[in-house]
């Protein structure tokens, strides 16, 4: 690129103001009038109240737990059924599986690298942030009566609670299932199941050896909708 | 000395077996033309082909479509999946119309993709820009004129542009300051600048849906290794007007690689996932499919470096290359969508067509609407986790979202596509590659090198433009070449 074009490219660039810079009350170079004005004015004020909010919970931008807002959602709560909500889940239970990522004592495609790049601090901050909010309920996920009804039969038959909580609310080293999305518990149960996931005590791969595939997605029907 | 005796033993052994091998496939076609997959994939078994391509994507057919032109015919290129275009895919709208679930436009200094467009007869056409784009920050709507940019704060678009003439797009571990700017993320940097809360939206959506992360989680060295790429131009980077968002394929992205496909017959084998590799290093190298192995003394490897971890390599592979496959970012398995309208009735009303949302389900919703503006389609980049996973759901929510950026009439698209790459099948993990700091200083010298009879193609690794459709041609060029030279040096 010569220098001429390039001079003129950045001379453009000069009179552009982006649209969200528009927001910040120093920038007025663009020229709005009316009714746009009034609903940018009000729109800056909004962006203003989401960004204190969101320091206020997660600290200053740019925060190491919003890389995670993509799979995992707003504040962990993914509407999503296909990942994991990290909302509420026991600090240690969230701590020690980025760690079995990294050691790939567990291992995914998506979370391996991730966990590996990260640093002890960014792992710690991490596991303490989404242990702190709050679960919400799974309220994308529509689940079939009869199911649930076999799937808490199916619950009680195997004690999932005496781990996992009276109401399946995590503790320690175990995790949160009330709530969790759909697909995402089905698939965690089929590779304790097959073996391509494993706990530490093995209790899981021996629970779901004796489980159906229906099974599982009762289990999971039923949990999901706690 | 000795290497070079075992060398000749191994290339007559070879044409031996070439030669049985063709001698078995003639007279199968003799006695007929129409044999069952299962015989012509065992007559292969003793066949030795030059050169074997894995991967159906832009670099893996343009690899193919350069080895063809060169004269050389014994070739085969394997894909996973029952079709081509890797992380290129349309959506069929009916009526020769498509709307892209991947990878899509093409912009100035890409030019690689550009020629391969020409060549193919295929024609291109202006991304839809004019008009006033639509920010939504909670309930809150505002309509700004657009000038076909994201913009941001002009003072630190100059620093970055003058900070990436210092990192080679290509091997950005070999920049003079690659230990400082790899010690640091985007967010780290930017968090010195008093980045004021509109202005991070901006900077969150654009390293979202450039980089595939959030600045916090992407290396600086990697940020200024594609502003490199864009010439230094951090508008050509991330514009759509005068930037690598310009420009779109007519018949959609994915015509491309069907129309290269074409021209490769039987060559192209499809359902065809490798599972094993063996004999690697001194060749000729087996490659095992669930149809029967295949062998070549050459691969192309036309896959992105964390799919590599899906096949087993014997021996192994060295361990460099091994720990760089197994770090590599696939953190960004994009969720796109699209939804038809009878028209583009946005741009009736002086709108064109995009929305930003602030923490919301949109990241930035486009008009993709065909050329002819014959009917309209807004095509959305969305966070995932924000949306139910039911597609219906999530497509009555986006248009709940539309219609308070662009109009009641949004409320009723005539048809809705949801692609969500990461739960589509295992072929894809990423979208593009989000590079966390440390790791293109401590593995990026293993993305290139040719390891034993393997030759790493790929959008990865590309000089310029990787991770694009560009960069993935250009790759393909180069594997091609290198695998030519390597044919023609055994042949001497």
């Amino acid at each position: 690129m010569t220098n001429a074009k390039k001079q003129r490219s950045r001379g453009k660039r000069m009179l552009i103001t982006a649209a969200w810079l528009l927001l910040v009350p120093a920038a007025g170079a663009a020229i709005v009038y009316g009714p746009d004005l009034v609903n940018l004015v009000q729109l800056g004020r909004e962006v203003e109240q989401i960004s204190g909010e969101q320091t206020r919970i997660a600290g200053p931008w740019p925060r190491t737990t919003d890389a995670c807002i993509g799979c995992h959602g707003e504040q962990g709560n993914a509407r999503a059924q296909t990942y994991p909500r990290l909302a509420g889940q026991p600090e240690a239970y969230l701590r020690a599986q980025l760690l079995a990522f990294a050691s790939g004592e567990r291992s995914d495609p998506t979370m391996t690298p991730l966990a590996l790049s990260m640093t002890d601090h960014e792992l710690e901050s991490i596991a303490s942030h989404f242990a702190k909010m709050k679960p919400l309920p799974n309220t994308t996920f529509t689940a079939d009566p009869a199911g649930i009804v076999r799937g808490e039969t199916l619950a009680k038959a195997n004690n999932c609670a005496s781990c996992h909580g009276q109401a399946l609310e995590g503790k320690d080293a175990y995790p949160r299932l009330a709530g969790q999305g759909y697909d995402y518990l089905r698939d965690q149960l089929m590779r304790f199941k097959d073996g391509t996931r494993r706990d530490a005590t093995g209790a899981m791969q021996a629970l779901t050896t004796g489980l159906s595939q229906k099974d599982i997605e009762d289990l999971a029907q039923y949990m999901a909708s706690r | 000395m000795d290497d070079l005796v075992s060398k000749q033993d191994e290339v007559s052994q070879e044409r031996a077996i070439t030669r049985r091998g063709f001698l078995g496939m003639a007279a199968a076609a003799v006695t007929t033309a129409a044999l069952p997959r299962a015989a012509s994939a065992a007559s292969q078994e003793r066949e030795v082909l030059d050169i074997a391509i894995i991967g159906a994507g832009f670099a893996g057919l343009t690899a193919a479509r350069d080895l063809k032109r060169a004269g050389c015919e014994s070739f085969v290129v394997l894909e996973a999946r029952d079709r081509v275009g890797g992380r290129a895919l349309n959506h069929d709208l009916g009526n020769g119309y498509f709307t892209e679930a991947g990878g899509q436009w093409i912009g100035p200094g890409q030019t690689a993709i550009a020629d391969l467009t020409r060549e193919l007869g295929v024609g291109t056409f202006p991304h839809y820009w004019q008009g006033k784009m639509s920010l939504l920050a909670g309930g809150r709507r505002a309509a700004v004129e657009s000038d076909g940019t994201f913009g941001t704060d002009p003072k630190l678009m100059h620093e970055l542009e003058e900070m990436a003439k210092q990192v080679p797009s290509g091997a950005p571990w070999k920049s003079p300051r690659a230990a400082e700017f790899d010690a640091m993320t985007l967010g780290d940097w930017l968090a010195k600048k008093n980045v004021a809360p509109g202005d991070q939206i901006g900077w969150t959506v654009g390293a979202t849906l450039t980089g595939g992360a959030n600045p916090s989680r992407l290396s600086l060295l990697h940020w200024l290794s594609m502003v490199n790429s864009a010439d230094c131009i951090y508008d050509r980077l991330e514009a759509v007007k005068g930037g690598a968002q310009e420009t779109r394929i007519s018949g959609g992205s994915q015509l491309l690689c069907i129309k290269m496909a074409q021209d490769l017959g039987g060559k192209l084998r499809l359902s065809t996932p490798v599972l094993r590799i063996e004999n690697w290093q001194n060749g000729p190298v087996a490659i095992h499919t669930p149809k029967g192995m295949i062998r070549a003394r050459s691969v192309i490897v036309a896959l992105s470096p964390p799919l590599c971890n899906q096949i087993a390599f014997e021996p192994p592979l060295p361990e460099k290359r091994r720990e760089m496959q197994r770090r590599w970012p696939a953190a960004a398995p994009a969720r796109k969508t699209a939804h038809v309208y009878k028209k583009a009735f946005w741009r009736e009303k002086g709108l064109n067509g995009w929305v930003v949302q602030a923490n919301g389900p949109v990241l930035w919703a486009y008009d993709n609407s065909p050329e002819d503006a014959s009917f309209g389609v807004i095509n959305a980049f969305v966070n995932n986790a924000m949306l139910p996973s039911d597609p219906k759901a999530a497509g009555d929510e986006l248009a709940r979202i539309y219609a308070q950026a662009l109009g009641e009439e949004a409320l009723q698209p005539i048809a809705f596509h949801d692609h969500d790459w990461g739960k589509a099948d295992r072929w894809t993990l990423t979208c593009v590659s989000p590079m966390p700091p440390g790791f293109l200083t401590k593995y990026g010298e293993a993305l290139h090198p040719p390891t034993g009879r393997l030759i790493w193609s790929g959008t990865e690794t590309a000089e310029i433009w990787a991770g694009y459709m560009d960069g993935a041609v250009r790759s393909g060029h180069t594997a091609a070449l290198q695998a030519l030279q390597a044919v023609s040096g055994r042949n001497a």
